[in-house]
C-alpha cells in the first residue's frame, strides 16, 4: 500500500449520467485513471460539496473509492470492509442521474435504505446529495448481523439516522467481481507464509471419549453431514492423532492444517476466465492464509483407484462466500511429510443467492 | 412355545398395524364450506398417505394415483422420497384447513416421519397446499430447506456436494462474464451444439363474440438460436450497452436422474444494460463429463411474468424437457 496522500484536490470532472457499478469501473467512470495512483482524498464538486471522494490504492489497482464518511481509524474500529460499502454506495446513489435509477438499482440488489423511518424516494427522502450533505460526525454507527443481512445504522445531527440493509454478499460489500476476488486470493497465497499449523483454542474439558485412546473436540457441519470441523486428540490430551493405523481421524486433524508437517500441495488455483495456475505451497501455509474470518470443514472419501479424495471448505461465514479445495492422494502420501499432493482451488464461491443445493 | 406364541403375537400385531397404516384417514375439521371440495381435499390427502405407507411396508417406491396431484406436486413428492422415505404413523389426521392469500389450500401440523434421517431427527412436520380443485399442490416439511438438507443429508457425499460446488463456481463465471462483456469465455462454456431458446412475449388483441371491445392478453413465443446466432446477437448487444449488470437469484441445482454427470440449474435473472431491462428465468442444462470443464447444453430464457402473474412453476424449462444421449 502507498502512503497516504493528504491532499484535497478541488476539481470539477466530468461525471456520466450513468450508474459506473464496481470499484473499478467507478474509478473509470469519474475519470480518474492515471490522475490517482494511491491513497488520496479528492472534493469533487459535482458529487459533493463538503464530502471529499476518498480513494483506497491497492497493489496495482484501486482498492476502494467511495465518500468519505468515516476516519481510517474508525474503519478499522467498526468494520473496514462495511464502512467502505457504506460510502461507495453512498457515491454510486450520487451519481446515478434519477432518483427512480437509484431505487432501480437498491431494489435490484435487495438493499433498503431509509433515513428517519422513511424509505428513499419517498417523502422527504429524494435527493440523496442532500442528505449526504447532511451527515456530521462525530456520528453513532451500528452494524447488525442476523441470517445473512448486515443492517447498519448511522446517527447524526440531534435525531437524524440512516438505515440500510443489504446481504451478506461478498461481490456486493467489496465492490470486486469474481475475475479480481481470484486475483486477490491468488496473490495472498503466492505470498511468503509462516509454515505455522493452525492451533484449535480449546480446554481437554470440551474432549468426549471417541474410541479407545481418542477423544474428539465435536465441532458442526456444513451444509452435508460428511463436511465437518471435528478434531481428534490422543486420549484427553491436545495432542493430535495423526498415525497411519488411523487414517480417517488423521487425515481429518490434517485437512483442517491442525498438524505440523512438511506436505506441501501441488495446486491448480481454477480461476474466473478458465485461467489455471499451478503453483506449490506448504499445507499449512494454505491453512494459515485462511485462518482468519473462515471456518474450516473436511470430509473425505475413497475413490475407485484406492486413493483418497479430500474436500476441505474454508467457509467465510460473515460474507457468506467460500473458497474450496480438492486433494487426491494415497494414502500413503498424507503420511509422508516430504510428499507433494496434487490439488484443485476454487475460489469465492458465493453462496448467498442458493436456494437449493440438493 | 412360548416363543412361537409371542412370534406370531409379534407377526399379527405388525400385521394389524400395516393394516391400520395402510388406510390413512384424513380430516378436515374446519376451515372450509364446500362440502365436495373439503371431501376432494380429505380423499387426495388420504391416498396419497396412505400410498407412502403402503410402499414403506413393500419397501418399494410409492405407486400414486396421478389425479391426486398437480404434476409439480407429484414431482416434489417422489424427488423428497428420494432423499428419504417418509411414513405417517397415526391412522387419523383431524386439522383445519387454510385459505391460501393466493388462492388455494393448505394443511399443515400433519405428523411424518423421515425413515432416512438421524432417528433424533426423524420425526417432522408435513405441509400439504392444494389447488382451487382440491388436487395437491406442494408437498413441504414444515422446516427451511437448509434444515431439511441437514436432515437427510447424510446420504450425499463429500464429492457429490464438491461436484454442486463447481456448479456454483461455473455458474458465477458465467454470470461475471455478461457484466464484463466478455465474449471469448462465453463461447467457451457453450456446447457447439447448444439449443439457445429465449422466449419473448407479445401482446395480442383479441375481439370476443360477445363484445365489440378489443382485449389484450400475452403470448410467449419461443425462438430457438445455435451457439453462432445467440453469440452473433450478444456480441452486437456488448457493442450496444455501455455496461451491463446481471444479477443472479434463487439458484437451484438438480442432478439428472439418468446421468450423474448432467445437472439442470435453474435461476432468476435480472438484467440491466444501458439500453434494456428484464428480469426472467434462465435454465442451464450443464454436461460435467469433464469436471473441470463443464460446458452449457442447453440454455433457456423466460419472462418472470405472463399476463400480470408470475410464470407458473411448472411452466419453467427443466431437465424434463430435454433428452439427453447417454
Amino acid at each position: 500500500m502507498k502512503s497516504r496522500l493528504s491532499a484535497i484536490i478541488i476539481a470539477v470532472l466530468f461525471i456520466p449520467s450513468i450508474y459506473a457499478g464496481n470499484v473499478t469501473s467507478l474509478f473509470s467512470e469519474l475519470k480518474l485513471n492515471g490522475v490517482v495512483s494511491c491513497d488520496t482524498t479528492l472534493l469533487l464538486s459535482r458529487v459533493s460539496k463538503s464530502k471529499p471522494v476518498t480513494i483506497e490504492w491497492g497493489d496495482s489497482h484501486p482498492s476502494h473509492i467511495g465518500i468519505s464518511l468515516f476516519s481510517p481509524q474508525m474503519k478499522d474500529m467498526i468494520n473496514h470492509e462495511i464502512c467502505n460499502f457504506v460510502e461507495r454506495l453512498f457515491l454510486e446513489l450520487s451519481l446515478f442521474p434519477s432518483t427512480n435509477e437509484a431505487m432501480s438499482y437498491l431494489h435490484r440488489h435487495k438493499i433498503s435504505l431509509t433515513r428517519n423511518n422513511e424509505t428513499y424516494g419517498n417523502g422527504s427522502f429524494t435527493n440523496i446529495r442532500t442528505s449526504i450533505e447532511e451527515i456530521t460526525q462525530p456520528s453513532l454507527f451500528n452494524i447488525n448481523n442476523t441470517k445473512g443481512t448486515f443492517t447498519v445504522t448511522l446517527e447524526y445531527g440531534v435525531f437524524n439516522n440512516i438505515r440500510i440493509s443489504f446481504p451478506a454478499s461478498r461481490e456486493l460489500i467489496f465492490g470486486i467481481d469474481k475475475k479480481e476476488s481470484d486475483l486477490d486470493v491468488s496473490a495472498k497465497l503466492q505470498t511468503k507464509n509462516k509454515h505455522k499449523k493452525i492451533s484449535k483454542k480449546f480446554s481437554t474439558a470440551d474432549l468426549v471419549r471417541y474410541k479407545t485412546g481418542i477423544s474428539k473436540l465435536p465441532g458442526n457441519m456444513f451444509i452435508i453431514n460428511r463436511l465437518r470441523n471435528d478434531a481428534y486428540y490422543l486420549n484427553m490430551s491436545t495432542t493430535p492423532v495423526y498415525s497411519a493405523k488411523l487414517p480417517h481421524e488423521s487425515i481429518a486433524n490434517l485437512m483442517q492444517g491442525i498438524i505440523d508437517t512438511g506436505i506441501r500441495l501441488e495446486v491448480k488455483h481454477r480461476m474466473y476466465g478458465k485461467f489455471t495456475p499451478d503453483f506449490i505451497i506448504g499445507l499449512n501455509d494454505l491453512f494459515n492464509s485462511f485462518s482468519e474470518g473462515f471456518d474450516i470443514y473436511t470430509g473425505s472419501q475413497v475413490l475407485d483407484d484406492g486413493r483418497i479424495q479430500c474436500i476441505t471448505i474454508f467457509h467465510n461465514h460473515l460474507y457468506n462466500y467460500l473458497h474450496m479445495l480438492i486433494v487426491t492422494a494415497s494414502k500413503e502420501q498424507y503420511f509422508n511429510s516430504e510428499a507433494v499432493l496434487d490439488a484443485d482451488f476454487f475460489s469465492n464461491i458465493p453462496q448467498h443467492y442458493i436456494k437449493k443445493l440438493f | 412355545m412360548r416363543k412361537t406364541i409371542l412370534t406370531i403375537a409379534i407377526m399379527a400385531t405388525c400385521l394389524i398395524g400395516h393394516a391400520q397404516l395402510d388406510m390413512i384417514r384424513v380430516e378436515i375439521t374446519e376451515g372450509i364450506d364446500d362440502s365436495e371440495l373439503k371431501t376432494t381435499i380429505e380423499n387426495n390427502a388420504s391416498a396419497m398417505f396412505g400410498a407412502m405407507n403402503r410402499a414403506i411396508v413393500e419397501g418399494k417406491n410409492p405407486k400414486f394415483d396421478k389425479t391426486i396431484f398437480t404434476p409439480s406436486a407429484e414431482k416434489e413428492m417422489l424427488k423428497m422420497w428420494k432423499s428419504s422415505a417418509i411414513s405417517c404413523p397415526v391412522s387419523v389426521i383431524s386439522e383445519k384447513c387454510l385459505t391460501m392469500p393466493v388462492g388455494g389450500y393448505q394443511i399443515r401440523n400433519i405428523a411424518v416421519t423421515l425413515m432416512d434421517a438421524p432417528v433424533e431427527e426423524q420425526e417432522q412436520e408435513l405441509v400439504l397446499n392444494f389447488d382451487k380443485t382440491g388436487r395437491i399442490d406442494n408437498v413441504m416439511l414444515a422446516m427451511d430447506q437448509h434444515r431439511y438438507v441437514d436432515v437427510i443429508a447424510s446420504n450425499i457425499s463429500v464429492r457429490d456436494f464438491a461436484n454442486r460446488q463447481m456448479i456454483i463456481d461455473f455458474v458465477e463465471n458465467f454470470r461475471t462474464a455478461y457484466n464484463r462483456k466478455d465474449l471469448d469465455y462465453i463461447t467457451k462454456v457453450f456446447s457447439d451444439d447448444a439449443i439457445i431458446i429465449t422466449g419473448k412475449v407479445i401482446k395480442i388483441k383479441k375481439r370476443s363474440k360477445e363484445s365489440v371491445n378489443a382485449f389484450t392478453s400475452e403470448k410467449i413465443i419461443y425462438n430457438t438460436q445455435t451457439k453462432d446466432q445467440y453469440l452473433a446477437g450478444l456480441k452486437r448487444c456488448f457493442k450496444r450497452n455501455k455496461y451491463i449488470d446481471v444479477t443472479f437469484d434463487d439458484i437451484e441445482v438438480l442432478g439428472h436422474p439418468a446421468s450423474d454427470k448432467i445437472y439442470g440449474v435453474t435461476l432468476k435473472q435480472d438484467w440491466k444494460s444501458s439500453g434494456y431491462n428484464d428480469t426472467g428465468w434462465i435454465f442451464l442444462m450443464i454436461d460435467f463429463t469433464n469436471e473441470f470443464e463443464p460446458c452449457i447444453q442447453v440454455r433457456t430464457w423466460q419472462p418472470d411474468k405472463f399476463n400480470g402473474k408470475p410464470l407458473n412453476r411448472e411452466e419453467i424449462f427443466s431437465l424434463d424437457d430435454f433428452k439427453i444421449k447417454i
